[in-house]
């Protein structure tokens, strides 16, 4: 009896060895395979600045302790729209500061003062947010502007192609009197944000009138919208370095940030869409 | 009959005449204040290293709304969420932050993220007017832990006095933000800072949040406590002698955010 034990620890423990190298084979050839990306410097940023006088970068201390967070592959649910939630709540208002001020007299309870205001009121301003992963923003929009008006398009990116297909949208019938906030949380080709700001522009929305907000982009998406619309604003809390070409992906990126926020996301993919 | 309907014409527009006179003679009495100008604020900034003023795009729209005698409750606490939100985002964004590489999807990426934890963030509250900064302070940090400290101005001699605390045993070890909508004397943010003195809380640990300061304030928090942080949204020009208000201010911010303003009062105390 005392053999067949012996023999049984053997083999247990040869199987466990086995294990062992295979995984760290695997650990290791996984490692090589995932690059370490570094983002851009301060005079690449200034770079892009200068060259679109229309996009503004949030700075980097202010986003980059939430952004880590929802990057981070291991971070679960909760936290993922926490920080989620909290970045988008600052790009928010640091769109509402870009929105035309008046001026006006107004008076506190101890005498006069000059107010600058927000031109518009809240029914005037409308948040237009790209599908399906556009809606994460309104969570906080809400709070913020309780009584915007919500426009809904609905484009999804054909998965061979990497082409943006149209499929639905429905935005208020006074689109066109109204200040806008466009709202996807990445920005990669660029190809989805052109599509809806196409059918803004069909439905007469100038395009001094639009603010582009998204959580991360890339030079490539960002060259390409104000090619085609130099008059908007874009506000993006960081841009990437890279636009992985064959995939349209994103690096380091969050990965698909849709599946991420709404909980959606298969098991078995590694790497996600944008 | 036609000559009474003319005497009671008369009579009206006299007595609207006067009255409109009188409300003019009336808002005449209250001053128009303006704001600092960029240069005066940037005196100000570079006196003063550890002091932060929010940028003014980011605020005066926000402030405009609060500021104003005729908001209602709805509108003021709405407002003052958002403005006391931004502050403290600010406040956790210069917090130290430690470096490692993490992963996404993609790849790997260098991480900067606060290096304490949640627990190890510390709200500490200037009750009443404090408390205003809570709700939103939970929801930026859901885990921190929450200080207070209770400190009422006497009505007379306009002195600050001690009457409460209850504070993390192990506060000195942990990363202080403290609250107060207002800063006016500055000495009710003095004694409280004492009171985190006395717990053995160093000063670098500090930030100071309040949403309207003013010179005099600042000048005395920092003369004695030179190495806190203050984070202001604004700073007011005026800070009257007699009362010790703020001008243009907000008037009592605990009574307009709480609801307690009393229907007599045209303006109310400040810390």
């Amino acid at each position: 009896m005392f053999k067949n034990l012996s023999k049984f620890v053997c083999c247990l423990g040869l199987v466990n060895g086995t294990q062992m190298a295979c995984s760290q084979l695997q650990n290791d050839h996984s490692y090589n395979r995932m690059q370490h990306y570094n983002f851009l410097s301060q005079d690449q940023l200034h770079n892009l600045l200068n060259k679109h006088k229309n996009l503004f970068i949030l700075r980097e201390n202010q986003t980059q302790h939430i952004l880590s967070m929802i990057r981070d592959v291991n971070s679960d649910i909760v936290t993922f729209r926490q920080n989620s939630d909290r970045l988008i709540r600052i790009l928010l208002e640091q769109a509402l500061a870009h929105i035309e001020k008046k001026n006006s007299i107004k008076q506190s309870p101890l005498g006069f003062y000059d107010a600058n205001q927000v031109k518009f009121s809240d029914q005037e301003i409308c948040i237009v947010s790209i599908l399906r992963s556009g809606n994460a923003f309104l969570n906080e929009a809400l709070k913020v502007i309780q009584g915007a008006s919500i426009g809904q398009i609905l484009i999804q990116r054909n998965e061979e192609t990497s082409m943006p297909k149209y499929f639905f949208e429905k935005l208020p019938e006074n689109i066109n009197e109204q200040q806008i906030i466009l709202v996807d949380p990445m920005l990669g080709t660029g190809g989805s944000a052109s599509m809806a700001l196409k059918i803004l522009q069909n439905y007469g929305v100038k395009q001094e009138n639009i603010i582009f907000l998204n959580l991360v982009s890339c030079e490539q998406g960002l060259n390409k919208v104000f090619k085609e619309y130099p008059k908007i604003k874009i506000i993006t809390a960081q841009v990437d370095p890279i636009l992985i070409k064959e995939i349209n992906y994103l690096a380091p990126g969050i990965g698909d940030f849709g599946d991420r926020y709404f909980g959606t996301v298969k098991k078995h993919t590694r790497a996600e869409q944008v | 009959m036609f000559k009474n309907l003319i005497r009671i014409g008369v009579n009206l527009s006299l007595f609207n005449t006067t009255y409109v006179l009188c409300k003019t003679i009336k808002d005449e009495k209250l001053p128009h204040y303006h704001f600092l100008n960029e240069q005066d604020l940037n005196k100000l900034l570079k006196k003063h290293q550890n002091l932060s003023i929010i940028e003014r795009s980011y605020t005066e729209h926000i402030l405009s709304i609060i500021r104003d005698v005729e908001t209602d409750t709805v509108e003021f606490r709405k407002n003052s969420d958002r403005l006391i939100r931004i502050l403290i985002e600010q406040a956790i964004s210069q917090i130290e932050k430690k470096k490692h590489v993490k992963q996404s999807p993609l790849g790997y990426y260098d991480a900067h993220e606060v290096k304490f934890e949640d627990e190890e963030i510390c709200f500490v509250s200037i009750l009443r007017s404090g408390n205003a900064f809570l709700f939103e302070g939970l929801n930026a940090v859901s885990g921190a832990s929450i200080g207070q400290i209770l400190i009422q101005r006497n009505e007379d001699t306009a002195l600050p006095s001690y009457l409460f605390q209850k504070l993390p045993s192990n506060i000195k070890d942990q990363q202080v933000i403290l609250m107060d909508p207002m800063l006016a004397t500055g000495s009710s943010a003095t004694l409280a800072l004492r009171i985190l003195k006395n717990q053995g809380v160093k000063q670098e640990n500090i930030t100071f949040l309040t949403l309207v300061s003013c010179e005099q304030g600042i000048e005395k928090l920092f003369r004695e406590f030179p190495k806190i942080k203050i984070i202001t949204a604004q700073v007011d020009p005026i800070l009257l002698k007699d009362f010790n208000y703020l001008a243009p201010g907000i008037g009592n911010f605990g009574d307009r955010y709480f609801g307690t303003v009393k229907k007599s009062q045209q303006f109310g105390q400040q810390q």
